[in-house]
């Protein structure tokens, strides 16, 4: 229990550093994170490194997208994230948690693919 | 080998239809994915590095030689090129750094793309009207005049280049917001749009009429009455060559209805459409001699009112090159200065409000084939202009024309009002000319022989052009195409088979209204008449003569002007017609029929000096009697399916004073018969009522009506600056209204060192992210000038800089 804990971290860390690593690079589209996630989704499943699947993924990306979000707002002191809110008559955390989804979605799929193209039988989502 | 799982099949496919629909734009939503992204979506536009970055490298394998670009601490970019063409290379660069969206939208504008960014309906229809009036075939045509001068052709080529240096080295991560949140991309800027700038101003300053309108209300008046409702000349005005007055006011002579003018030839009833253009975007300028200065330097001061924009129209720089250092505001997407001052000359420019769009009433072929002149069938000229669509084909629109211009309603495209199917356009705007010329000698000019022949050829959009020299000449010129006109010809539409009522001379440029050096030494224009009616040649317009009037009062009293009090003019906001107005409506006012109070709300607007501050408590009063009684007294006009406008107020004011019971002060909802006094009584009670209302709201100051928008082009209310409290009127010299007023303010003493305050209201950068977007306007709002950091060298402009980009040459 308390391995798969740890495994599940791991891999939740894994798939947060892939993604800064891909969109590090400038010349990739704007999905091209996903691609080594579904990677990652294969390898853990035939290593048996761990079951997560769409969740772990999902909390990866949502952490990622937010985050960043809002370390870049933080950090570049812009008013971005107000305007976006303003134009959709939300505050600005909305459109924080919105990106988060957007990541966490598309994270939580990729994983999932991955795992799926090559899981046994039952899948453990 | 493990075989393909099956149940992978509904997750791809899901992933890659999520990536696809939060990759574009689909329905008004912007796309998502792309734009949430925290790499390289919006959050990465408030990355402001280059802009604050103490020095950039840039790579410029395109320039000569090495460029210097000093930022002050406002972001005002100061230049310092070693020869024209790379000068205008940064000027291109820099400027498209700060506001490439804007710029590039304006040509979409201007060009009638719109089509092309949104999907909705109406910007097709918009594309249309707009290729149709030949905005894009107009610059076009100019593009080959500017091509063929050296002068402006190297500039326009460089300033091309520059904007491509700083739009080729952009990943999407840097463009700017509004292309991520539309779901477009920058493309490459090309001459042709640069051209496409100056046309979109031409138009703004050029695009109202009221041809139509003034042809039905002849008709409908007679001659008599029209002449006297509608006059082309005020009684009261000074105009900008004011010489020569005439000893008696003879109000020129009346209009006749043209011969070929009737119900038939108009085929009338139909409903006028209600121009989007604003008659009233007017100006002012000033320059004054130092024989009436305090220092005995002479002083410009400039404020254009133009349509208040966020990002502003306008963008502040300093220009210098070998034989050039000239410091103004340009507007982002065109080369030089377009208003502004070097070491030696000032130069201010005012809209000359000048009626140059005429409308022809054509008899063609029921197969577009033919049109008659003279009694000769010649044959319609087409052009096939293609307008692409964002999600659907390309619209192929042909465009028929005459000689006289374009047809730009018929079959295909009927416009909002029938009547003006199958009429030919001729604009001023059409005939290609080269402004770039122009401003880009005044940048240089040194005295008043070089600013001479620097606006000798300027042709449209006619502008009064004001001048101040350090060596104390100053001058005023209505500068533009005007063409020779015979009365009334251009007011009324004209009849298109006659090629008698095609103009084709202008007034020789000699005879343009000017004035240099006058005995009052001060030269004034703020789209007043140019001239008074003895002026030899006939021409009609927009004019407004309130703040000609007001400037003229506040010149005129003193003879040691300084740059405060010429700020405390520009910020000025008594409208001189509300202060002459007054006196005439307290004059004839009934009190008897007033309640308590109402007398006591007479008492105070009794007081009233005309003043539009923003704390002011009677300016909405009076604001509310002086509609009130416009409305009651031209109620009549209501029936007219095709009104447009009343009198002007000068014409309603006359009426009171001369014939109070002239018959259109009736109310036509009575049986009784009112006369001026009752009317001017009646609106007073309404307008006392309703204003007992609103003060038992709190709403009495006039800041609290008087609110200015600063809008964003894409119109959102995140982007745009609304609802600002403001003093100031649209007829005061502080000309502020809901969305344009004074767009730029700027006062020049010349002298040893050139000494200028200015300000605009927005911020030197078009990001809606950045800091610099909007930190001028609330200074604006109050009044404040900022100092203009003129600097005679490169040393003193980086002894200043916030932030030095350097353009290197090396390959």
């Amino acid at each position: 229990m308390k391995k798969n804990i740890l495994n599940n971290i791991k891999i939740l860390a894994l798939t947060i550093i892939l993604i800064i690593l891909t969109r590090m690079i400038g010349i990739l589209p704007w999905w091209s994170f996903i691609i080594p996630v579904g990677a990652l989704g294969i390898v853990m499943t035939v290593k048996k490194w761990s079951r997560a699947g769409f969740g772990l993924g999902f909390l990866a990306g949502f952490l990622t997208w937010a985050g960043a979000n809002l370390y870049f707002d933080a950090a570049l002191q812009g008013a971005v994230l107000d305007k976006l809110g303003l134009l959709l008559s939300v505050p600005a955390i909305v459109i924080v948690l919105l990106s988060g989804i957007i990541g966490g979605l598309l994270t939580g799929l990729a994983l999932y693919t991955g795992k799926a193209l090559v899981a046994e039988r039952s899948i453990n989502i | 080998m493990k075989k393909i799982n099956k149940d992978a099949v509904f997750p791809l496919a899901a992933l890659v239809m999520l990536v696809f629909a939060l990759s574009r734009q689909m329905f008004m939503v912007p796309p998502l994915g792309k734009l949430l992204d925290p790499f390289i979506g919006a959050v990465q536009n408030e990355d402001e590095g280059r802009l604050n970055a103490a020095a950039l490298s840039i790579p410029g394998k395109e320039l000569k030689a090495p460029v210097q670009v000093y930022f002050d601490k406002r972001k005002v970019p100061h230049i310092y090129a070693q020869n024209n063409s790379d000068l205008y290379f940064a000027q291109g660069y820099v400027t498209a750094s700060l506001r490439l969206w804007q710029m590039d939208f304006m040509t979409y504008a201007s060009a009638g793309r719109l089509a092309e960014i949104f999907s909705q309906k109406d910007f097709f229809d918009y594309d249309r009207n707009q290729r149709r009036i030949g905005i894009l075939e107009a610059a076009k045509q100019s593009l080959k005049v500017i091509n063929a001068n050296p002068l402006t052709k190297e500039a326009l080529t460089a300033y091309t280049k520059g904007v491509n240096a700083y739009i080729h080295q952009l990943s999407y991560r840097e463009i700017p917001l509004e292309y991520k949140m539309l779901g477009y991309e920058p493309e490459p800027w090309t001459e042709l749009k640069s051209v496409l700038i100056l046309k979109s101003m031409a138009n703004n300053m050029t695009g109202y009429e009221e041809d139509l309108f003034m042809s039905k209300m002849i008709l409908a008046l007679g001659e008599e009455n029209f002449n006297k409702l509608y006059p082309d000349y005020y009684e009261n005005s000074t105009p900008v060559m004011n010489a020569n007055k005439p000893a008696l006011f003879a109000a020129a002579a009346p209009l006749k209805v043209p011969s070929y003018l009737d119900y038939s030839f108009l085929s009338s009833n139909s409903v006028i459409a209600e121009s989007p253009y604003n008659p009233r975007l007017g100006s002012n300028s000033w320059a004054v001699s130092g024989k009436r200065t305090k220092s005995g330097f002479p002083i410009l001061a400039n404020d254009p009112h133009l349509g208040l924009s966020l990002p502003n129209i306008w963008i502040e720089m300093q220009l210098t090159a070998p034989g050039m250092n000239v410091y103004g505001v340009s507007i982002p997407g065109a080369p030089a200065i377009i208003i502004g001052f070097n070491e030696k000359v000032a130069w201010g420019i005012t809209n000359g409000s000048d009626d140059v769009r005429d409308w022809y009433k054509l008899k063609i072929t029921n197969d577009y084939k033919q049109y008659e002149l003279d009694g000769q069938w010649r044959n319609l000229a087409y052009r096939v202009e293609e307008i692409k669509r964002r999600g659907e084909a390309p619209f192929y629109d042909t465009v028929y024309s005459s000689v006289h211009g374009p047809i730009v309603n018929n079959r295909s495209f009927p416009g909002k009002d029938p009547d003006m199917m199958d009429m030919a356009l001729r604009w001023e705007l059409h005939r290609p000319s080269n402004e770039f010329y122009t401003f880009i000698k005044l940048n240089t000019a040194a005295d008043y022989n070089d600013y001479k022949a620097a606006i000798r050829n300027y042709s449209t959009p006619l502008q009064n052009f004001t001048y101040a020299g350090k060596d104390n000449i100053i001058a005023i010129n209505h500068q533009g195409s005007m063409p020779v006109k015979w009365a009334g010809q251009g007011k009324f539409i004209l009849d298109g088979t006659r090629s008698a009522h095609l103009y084709t001379k202008y007034i020789p440029v000699d005879s343009l209204p000017q004035r240099y050096n006058p005995e009052c030494n001060y030269v004034q224009s703020a789209n007043q008449h140019p001239t008074y009616d003895n002026y030899p040649y006939y021409y009609n317009g927009y004019y407004s003569e309130t703040r000609a009037n007001r400037i003229e009062q506040l010149l005129s009293k003193s003879d040691k002007l300084d740059i405060a009090g010429m700020e405390a003019i520009q910020l000025d906001n008594t409208n001189s017609f509300s202060a002459e107005a007054l006196p005439v409506l307290l004059s004839k006012i009934n009190r008897s029929r007033l309640n308590p109070q109402q007398q006591k709300d007479l008492d105070a607007v009794s007081k009233w000096k005309g003043n539009y501050d923003f704390k002011d408590k009677i300016a909405r009063l009076y604001e509310i009697w002086w509609a009130n009684t416009v409305f009651y007294t031209w109620d009549e006009f209501k029936n007219y399916r095709f009104y447009l406008r009343p009198p002007d107020k000068v014409v309603l004011l006359d009426l009171i004073r001369k014939e109070p019971d002239n018959k259109y002060f009736d109310l036509q909802s009575t049986a009784q018969q009112e006369n001026a006094s009752d009317i001017i009584t009646d609106a007073f009670i309404t307008s006392s009522n309703d204003f007992t209302k609103t003060r038992k709201e709190g709403r009495e100051q006039w800041g609290d009506y008087h609110k200015v928008n600063l809008m964003h082009p894409t119109n959102l209310p995140a982007f745009s600056e609304m609802s600002l409290s403001a003093a100031g009127q649209s007829e005061a010299i502080n000309a502020t209204s809901r969305n344009w007023g004074p767009s730029w303010r700027m006062i020049v003493e010349l002298g040893d060192r050139p000494k200028a305050y200015g300000i605009y209201p927005g911020g030197q950068s078009g990001n809606p992210a950045s800091e610099y977007y909007n930190n001028f306007t609330k200074d604006w709002n109050k009044g404040k000038y900022y100092p203009l950091l003129f600097f005679m060298n490169s040393a003193e402009a980086k002894a200043q800089a916030s932030s030095t980009w350097t353009f290197n040459t090396a390959k």
